[in-house]
């Protein structure tokens, strides 16, 4: 592709060298050309990209006001039709981190490529995940020439369209999104391999990089069992007997929901398990085993549970990666809480 | 998953025989299941006792759900 990149570049208040906290309320303004930390973005572009446009938003307006700023800045983007967009750096600045990585989101929802830095620890990276790239940077804006140099490479990239390598070979920060390729080697010499490196005390490193999960504040518990409406869910690879919904059997990205108001149990005959990480057979003649709707059913009658809540949530959680598990975990709590369920089992094979 | 419903506020036990996985990946409240293929019983146990043991290992998760905790815990049906 020839010519310069059209780039819109997205900045806070303070970075747009409007104002400090007195401005942080104010809705997005649009600015023909760099401004404030944008000039800078240009030096690191030179001539392969030009910032045509900035828009500017203060940080409370944006994260407290969110619909309305998104709104305005996708109909500016719709209109200008850049080849990428630019948010920050934002650094360790959390709201201003947050803004950026829903504007990447917003960005790329109207098909424009688009891409940020921040500090890893910035909670706008936990909010870009899985489908912002978000480049490292420093805590601090000193170290603004490096930031943008990085963001440049991958933002060049990004809006000519070019097939993006792994997160570690295009230095952005692991999004939890995982391809299918081909290695030089078959795995049991890579591991053979990294056995030996580890055994003599070599540099090595890991295909699969272990995070320590972050802990949850536990929930209260429930004080009256027999009052209580308990959920069930499963990731089991529960369907219904012929896979009607067409759910897949590995690496779900959805799940379901099924009504299971009117049932005692769940029979083989309606009911089976379609999960590519163990063997079915023993489930598919009673699917109780990893939902146990008719144990709970027998609590139920006994009074010691105030009911089963109708609704059933099933996927086979296998090869699922974190960053989905996460946001399918995260929808299915939004719907149990809203219906204001006291508890909840969760069967995992 | 588990942790996303405790995350809201919801009591959330999760049943699996992996359940040291479970407990090192952060779930709050963990119950010992049978085995993969059959998480809530054993089907070489015949109809009854297999029933009893789903039972068990249900009750013990109803009974996670009523416990308070500070922090990853397990919950056996057999003891």
């Amino acid at each position: 592709m020839g010519g310069p990149l059209r780039v819109v570049h997205y900045l806070n208040q303070f970075f747009g060298g409007i104002g400090g906290e007195d401005v942080a309320n104010m809705p997005p303004r649009l600015h023909d050309g760099p401004i404030g930390s944008g000039r800078a973005l240009q030096q690191a572009l030179k001539e392969q990209g030009t910032v045509m446009a900035t828009l500017i938003c203060g940080d409370n307006y944006i994260n407290e006001a969110r619909d309305n700023a998104l709104a305005v800045i996708v109909e500016t983007l719709r209109a200008r039709k850049p080849d990428v967009l630019i948010a920050g750096p934002a650094f360790e600045s959390g709201r201003y981190g947050l803004a950026c990585a829903e504007v990447c989101k917003a960005a790329q929802g109207v098909g424009i490529p688009a891409l940020t830095g921040m500090h890893p620890d910035n909670p706008g990276v936990e909010s870009g995940r899985p489908e912002v790239c978000i480049v490292p940077t420093a805590a601090s804006p000193v170290e603004m020439q490096a930031a943008l140099g990085a963001m440049v490479r991958l933002a060049l990239k990004l809006g000519r369209r070019e097939p993006l390598g792994s997160a570690e070979i295009e230095g952005f920060l692991p999004r939890g999104v995982r391809r299918v390729y081909l290695r030089d080697a078959p795995g049991y010499q890579r591991a053979l391999d990294m056995l030996a490196a580890k055994l003599k005390g070599q540099p090595l490193t890991t295909e699969v990089p272990i995070l320590i999960p972050p802990r949850v504040p536990p929930a209260p518990p429930i004080a009256d069992l027999s009052k209580a409406i308990i959920a069930l869910v499963t990731t089991g690879g529960l369907v219904r007997k012929g896979n009607p919904d067409k759910q897949v059997s590995a690496n779900a990205t959805r799940y379901f929901r099924h009504d299971v108001a009117e049932l005692e149990s769940l029979s083989g005959k309606d009911w089976e398990a379609y999960h590519a990480g163990y063997f079915n057979h023993i489930v598919n003649k009673n699917p109780n085993y990893i939902l146990p709707l008719s144990f709970m059913r027998d609590f139920g009658h006994r009074g010691e549970i105030g009911g089963v809540y109708p609704w059933i949530y099933a996927l086979p959680g296998v090869s699922t990666p974190v960053a989905q598990a996460r946001r399918m975990g995260a929808d299915i709590a939004r719907e149990l809480k809203e219906a204001k369920v006291d508890g909840c089992l969760l069967v995992a094979t | 998953m588990t942790k996303e419903i405790e995350r809201v506020g919801v009591p959330t036990a999760q049943i699996s025989a992996i359940y040291d996985f479970a407990m090192t990946t952060g779930a709050n409240r963990v119950v010992r299941g049978s085995r993969i293929e059959h998480v809530c019983g054993d089907p070489e146990l015949g109809l009854e006792k297999d029933f009893a043991y789903g039972l068990r290992i249900v009750r013990t998760a109803l009974k996670a759900l009523q416990t308070p905790v500070d922090g990853p815990m397990l919950f056996d049906p057999s003891e």
